[in-house]
């Protein structure tokens, strides 16, 4: 009775493991598909780091390589120009100053401007200053610089809009060659104009939609004359094309 | 008659005690562990993954930045060069 009562037992708990194991929801070859599947996975993943791991030091070093080839690339660009680093830091600010002056005035309205001519013409020597230097052939230089020389032609051009809009243009009636000796230059010379030939090429600009060629000008045109100031780009001329500016 | 009787039972109860065992054999708790630790395994090593594969591109799109940068370097260098024989 007892042997059979301890079997009776085990069979019992047996049968509650079963039931109990049953009720997971793997079964052994379910358990190893599974181990087989994660297994691969985790080799490919630490393949894949390993390569990552290689990749990204090597990344690395490229982008430190190229910094120094910049700065090197850099550096040999200003020792052309026999810039200092003292040298570039005093230019750059003035290079800012002067930019930001011309902002200023680029949002001021058009009678306003008008008031302030002198102020551009004050930027327009600045800039002028500034070009004349060694340092101003740096490239990142040189075109902050043609930049500024861009805004203060749209300046000049907007004054000389505002001056006619308002009447304040200077007419100047041309006369004859043979007994006034009228021509761009002397007319530019007369103390009441520029007192100055050198800036002909202003009176030229002036009225391009009358003078096809600066050496040939009429009697009795009108010629608007722009406000004195030092030649804008657009208005330097070579010496070739300064010849005669006659009149018939 | 009983004894025999008993003899026969004890003999069935204790063969399908056998069968239940060895037909009830799915993963031991142990097997189980073991595969719960290499689906972790799995899950960090993927994060790691993605966090290195965006630092990878990260320096990609950097390394790209740099390139172009020492391009505009030695442009300005020529231009320069080229200025400056204006100026002379």
């Amino acid at each position: 009775m007892n042997a059979r009562r301890i079997i009776l037992c085990l069979f019992l708990a047996a049968l509650t493991r079963s039931v109990s194991d049953a009720q997971s929801t793997m079964s052994k070859e379910e358990w190893q598909q599974e181990m087989q599947d994660n297994t691969k996975q985790r080799d490919d993943l630490q393949h894949e780091l390993a390569t990552l791991n290689k990749e990204i030091p090597s990344l690395q070093q490229q982008i430190a390589s190229i910094d120094q080839q910049i700065q090197a690339t850099q550096d040999a660009t200003m020792a052309l120009a026999g810039a200092t680093l003292e040298m570039r830091k005093s230019f750059e600010e003035q290079l800012t100053g002067t930019e930001s002056t011309v902002d200023s005035l680029a949002g001021k309205s058009d009678a306003d401007l008008e008031a302030h001519r002198t102020d551009v013409d004050k930027v327009q020597n600045q800039k002028d200053a500034l070009m004349k230097e060694k340092i101003a052939a740096i490239a990142r230089y040189s075109r902050r610089l043609e930049a500024i020389q861009e805004k203060l032609d749209g300046l000049k051009s907007t004054i000389a809009q505002q001056m006619i809009a308002e009447g304040h243009e200077k007419i100047y009636v041309v006369k004859t060659w043979a007994k006034d000796r009228d021509c761009l230059w002397n007319i530019a010379r007369k103390p009441s104009i520029y007192d100055n030939a050198l800036l002909w090429p202003k009176i030229f600009q002036g009225n391009r939609n009358q003078i096809k060629d600066p050496n040939l000008i009429y009697p009795h045109e009108r010629l608007k004359i722009p406000p004195a100031g030092p030649l804008a780009s657009n208005e330097e001329m070579r010496e070739t094309e300064t010849s005669t500016h006659r009149i018939r | 008659m009983n004894t025999l009787k008993s003899m026969i039972m004890s003999t069935f109860l204790a063969a399908g005690l056998l069968l239940i065992v060895g037909c009830s054999s799915g993963p031991s708790s142990d097997d189980m562990a073991h595969l719960n630790t290499l689906k972790q395994q799995v899950v960090s090593l993927k994060k790691e993954v993605a966090e290195k594969q965006s630092a990878k591109s990260s320096l990609e799109q950097q390394l790209a930045a740099k390139k172009q940068a020492l391009a505009q370097a030695v442009q300005d260098e020529n231009e320069t060069k080229a200025n400056l024989a204006k100026y002379k």
